[in-house]
């Protein structure tokens, strides 16, 4: 599909059509973009994902037509693209799952893709299929923030709600989510 | 673990996020008084929470300015500004370097003016000293030719004769001479006596050559008047000096001195005695000494007018002095009637001491090398008592000294006018600079923290909120009412446009609006930089645009609940004569006004047009704006007669926008590729994709955007009877728009 398409789509309210088309082709892209970086392995080399997803935007998408709902959504697929892709890698490696020191880790300070930290994508990947039931935007929420770098401003415009709402969410998925990976909970 | 027991959790959580770790934990237990479970999990949840703060800091404020709560931002605004006031913060080293640079400018200032009163004074007591140079040059002058006058009589025959004749006698009767011939004694006096009225003296003595005995005296005469007392008396120790002087061959003055200094015993005392002066020579006969010449003068009448000079003012005091601390010239007695003290009256004491300045005077003159002059600048009592600074100096060759003394507050006058006004100043630049510093601290601190956003007037920009064709729009903070606004700017780029004009014109107009569903204005203007703004209210919300994008469906009520609410800010605009020609999604705010929630506000005058300007003034203002979604068709070909209509066309549309989530013109395109021509055939009920939306409003809308536009209802009171009676069966109640609000803003 040509890019004038995909950001015609994109722009539309009718959300149905603006997923289900688009995010196969996010992630084909994107799949495309770090199967590159995989191949280099160096090892300390770390990529913030807006940086992948950006280059996903501009191979798929037309910018100067873009709305910027259009765009958020945009990243918001790119999040959930970008979790799948380095979940599936790290089983590919057969990467084990590391122990807890978790409490040490600053969530809002790791980037999510660095292809050797792949344990980790795994651990919170499991993380937020539980948190999914218990609350479920929480669990976007932390999809977006912590696969995507998204800000709390343009998490809030995708899901739409207030602002608040995701700082509170984020809040207590972040420390639900340490207390999952320490067994706490 | 039930599923609600983590939203019950999250909701708890919730409220103690921002409350100090103490209160949270009180809080979160009483409320879960009932659920022990409830209470565990959540304290679990916060007491991670709090751990992690105290491991990384409040993490929340890196993402300053993009995004914080309202709260937190007041709470460092409150924490910068306590700091601000606090008096000295040692922490900071800038306060050090500004206190050390004052210090140091104090003490510049101290010298500085040190050195100017210093030079002042200096000024003032050269004058002292150049005065008693005079004043000695004066008496040299003086004594001089009264030097001459004596050497002079001293060779006159008449005196020589007398001296002669004197000398005869006392070699005949020796120590008895004076009992000897009464009656040649007496003549000689005459015979004397007439020359030292001749010659305007006070009188006139000789004495003899080998010894000190006064062998004739025209003063202090008995009581017949004939013969002196003095006679045969001999010299007292203050003129046997000098005699020794004259007997060498010198011609010398004898300063004032006391009757007794000059004659050794009087056996009378007397009354009174007028103080004289002397001029001492030695008469000579072939180069050989026969007798000793004096002259005496009155000190009044001759030595003290000398320095009368300087005592015409009243606060000037000029005298001659010798080392007992004697005054030998008159002196001021009171300066307020202008009496004066005969001379040798007055002795230099106050308080039965030697005053301050006889005091220096001796300490010099004992010194190895005196300097013979000198000056007390500090006020010191005179013999009146009144407080003088003087200068003195010492002539030791007749041994006596000047002395000048001057009121000491008249002296220092100028110097006291000095020292109030430079004090003045020292201690108004140290206030203002004390002011400056610490406003300008509170400044810099305030700015630090707070953003490096710019400052509008008294608004402070804290964040951008959204972004338009010619401006942005940013959130910002009233300084002292600390109350969020919103600020909306023009770019600069624009501003001698008529994009100025357009935005200057919408300011005045919702300014001019007070329907409380349109947004308020509160104050507009620019800064020097020449940017212009205006402030509005800040909204607490989310556009229409924005809560319909997530295509949730909206329920009938509520629609037409936002709908009302847009009618009635319209009515107000159209009853003043105003269109807003902008009405669009984008455009219209869902909002929670301090609990009441879906309170509606209409936005964006930006295009508003008068009803009633002409078209030539219009055109310069307008070009065609507006989206073309909501847009009424005869715009685009007849854009300068607008009316009331072309807004209900944008109602009906938003109306059908927000029930369909179509715009008409992707209807239009969508519908003509499917070949229909008939552009009214293809509002149909079908497109609608629910079925629970009452006929009565589809076709409201549908006449509200005809292409026709003399089919729409007629004006806003008809769009609005309209939605009424479809409001009556589909109320929205305040409990459904918090519902409705609680999802999207679950813990507000």
């Amino acid at each position: 599909m040509e890019k004038n398409n995909i950001t015609q789509i994109l722009n539309s309210t009718t959300s149905k059509d603006r997923t289900d088309k688009i995010y196969p082709l996010v992630y084909d892209n994107l799949h495309l973009i770090s199967e590159k970086l995989f191949q280099r392995e160096r090892v300390g080399h770390t990529l913030q994902p807006t940086l992948l997803v950006n280059e996903a935007f501009m191979n798929l998408v037309d910018e100067d037509s873009i709305e910027w709902q259009g765009r958020t959504h945009f990243y918001a697929l790119g999040a959930r693209a970008i979790r799948r892709i380095l979940v599936d890698h790290a089983r590919t490696k057969n990467t084990a799952k590391r122990g807890g020191d978790w409490h040490k880790v600053d969530l809002e300070k790791t980037v999510a893709f660095s292809p050797e930290k792949g344990d980790m994508a795994l651990a919170l990947d499991e993380a937020i299929e539980h948190l999914k039931e218990k609350h479920e935007r929480q669990a976007t929420v932390v999809e977006l923030k912590f696969f995507g770098g998204m800000k709390m401003q343009e998490i809030a415009d995708e899901l739409g709600v207030s602002i608040k709402t995701v700082e509170v969410d984020w809040t207590v998925a972040k420390q639900w989510i340490k207390m999952f990976l320490t067994k706490e909970v | 673990m039930s599923d609600d027991l983590h939203f019950k959790a999250t909701e708890l959580f919730s409220h103690v996020m921002e409350l100090p770790k103490e209160e949270a934990i009180q809080y979160i237990e009483n409320q879960t008084k009932e659920d022990t479970e409830l209470r565990e999990y959540t304290l679990k949840l916060y007491l991670s929470f709090v751990q992690e703060q105290e491991n990384f800091g409040d993490v929340t404020q890196e993402e300053i300015p993009v995004v914080t709560s309202p709260l937190l931002q007041k709470e460092i605004t409150e924490k910068t500004i306590q700091k601000a006031k606090k008096r000295f913060p040692i922490k900071d080293k800038k306060m050090w370097l500004i206190a050390s640079v004052i210090t140091f400018l104090i003490v510049l200032g101290y010298v500085y003016g040190s050195v100017i009163r210093n030079k002042l004074i200096a000024n003032e007591t050269r004058e002292h000293l150049a005065f008693l140079d005079a004043q000695e040059s004066i008496l040299n002058h003086w004594i001089k030719s009264e030097k001459l006058k004596v050497q002079d009589l001293s060779t006159a025959p008449t005196v020589i004769a007398i001296a002669q004749e004197l000398q005869t006698l006392y070699e005949k009767n020796g120590d008895n001479y004076f009992t000897s011939d009464d009656r040649k004694l007496a003549e000689i006096t005459q015979r004397l006596k007439k020359i030292s009225q001749r010659e305007q003296l006070l009188g006139m003595s000789i004495i003899q050559a080998k010894s000190p005995i006064t062998l004739i005296s025209t003063g202090l005469l008995d009581e017949d008047g004939d013969i002196s007392i003095l006679t045969g008396e001999m010299l007292a120790e203050g003129a046997y000096r000098n005699y020794l002087k004259v007997i060498k061959g010198e011609t010398v003055f004898v300063p004032p001195m006391e009757l007794s200094d000059q004659v050794f015993s009087l056996e009378n005392e007397l009354d009174q005695y007028t103080a004289e002066c002397h001029f001492a020579t030695p008469i000579l006969v072939n180069n050989q000494l026969i007798a000793v010449l004096t002259m005496s003068l009155s000190a009044d009448k001759t030595f003290s007018e000398l320095f009368q000079n300087a005592l015409h003012e009243q606060s000037t005091n000029v005298y001659a002095f010798n080392r007992s601390g004697i005054v030998l010239s008159s002196t001021w007695k009171d300066q307020s009637k202008g009496t004066f003290n005969d001379a040798l009256t007055i002795r230099l004491k106050y308080n039965n001491r030697a005053t301050a300045l006889l005091d220096k005077v001796e300490e010099d003159l004992e010194e190895n090398t005196p300097q013979n002059q000198g000056q007390i600048l500090e006020g010191y009592p005179d013999y009146l008592g009144d407080e003088v600074v003087g200068a003195w100096k010492w002539f030791s060759d007749l041994n006596i000294g000047l002395i000048y003394e001057r009121n000491k507050g008249e002296f220092y006058q100028s110097v006291y006018l000095f020292d109030v006004t430079f004090l003045l100043s020292v201690v108004l630049i140290i206030v203002f600079g004390v002011i400056i510093i610490r406003s300008d601290m509170q400044l810099n601190l305030l700015n630090k923290k707070i953003s490096k956003l710019q400052q509008l007037g008294q608004y402070q920009l804290v964040e951008k909120i959204g972004e338009g064709g010619f401006g942005e729009v940013y959130k910002g903070e009233h300084q002292l009412l600390k109350q969020p606004v919103a600020v909306k700017l023009l770019k600069k780029e624009l501003n001698g446009t008529d994009a100025l004009d357009r935005f200057k014109k919408e300011v005045m107009v919702t300014a001019a609006l007070n329907h409380p569903n349109t947004i308020k204005v509160y104050d507009y203007g620019h800064n020097n930089k020449q940017q212009f703004y205006y402030v509005m209210e800040f909204l607490d919300g989310i556009s229409l645009e924005n809560l319909l994008y997530n295509n949730k469906e909206i329920s009938v009520g509520r629609g037409v609940y936002i709908l009302l609410q847009v009618s009635y800010s319209l009515r107000e605009a159209h009853q003043k004569g105003l269109l807003h020609r902008d009405i669009k999604p984008a455009n219209i705010m869902v909002c929670n006004q301090g609990g009441a929630c879906d309170t509606i506000k209409l936005l964006d005058f930006g295009l508003v047009k008068d009803q009633n300007t002409t078209m030539s003034q219009q055109t310069k203002i307008n070009r065609i704006g507006g989206t073309p979604m909501f847009m009424a068709p005869e715009r685009l070909h007849d854009p300068y007669n607008a009316d009331v209509r072309q807004d209900i066309y944008a109602l009906g549309a938003v109306g059908l926008y927000m029930f369909s989530g179509k715009y008409i013109v992707e209807l239009i395109s969508q519908k003509m590729l499917q070949g229909e021509d008939s552009i009214q055939s293809l509002l149909q009920d079908d497109i609608f994709e629910r079925n629970d939306i009452p006929t009565e409003l589809i076709h409201l809308f549908f006449r509200s955007v005809s292409f026709n536009v003399s089919e729409r209802p007629t004006d806003v009171d008809s769009f609005i009877d309209a939605l009424k009676s479809t409001a009556e069966r589909y109320p929205w109640t305040a409990d459904d728009a918090y519902k409705e609000w609680k999802k999207y803003d679950a813990y507000g």
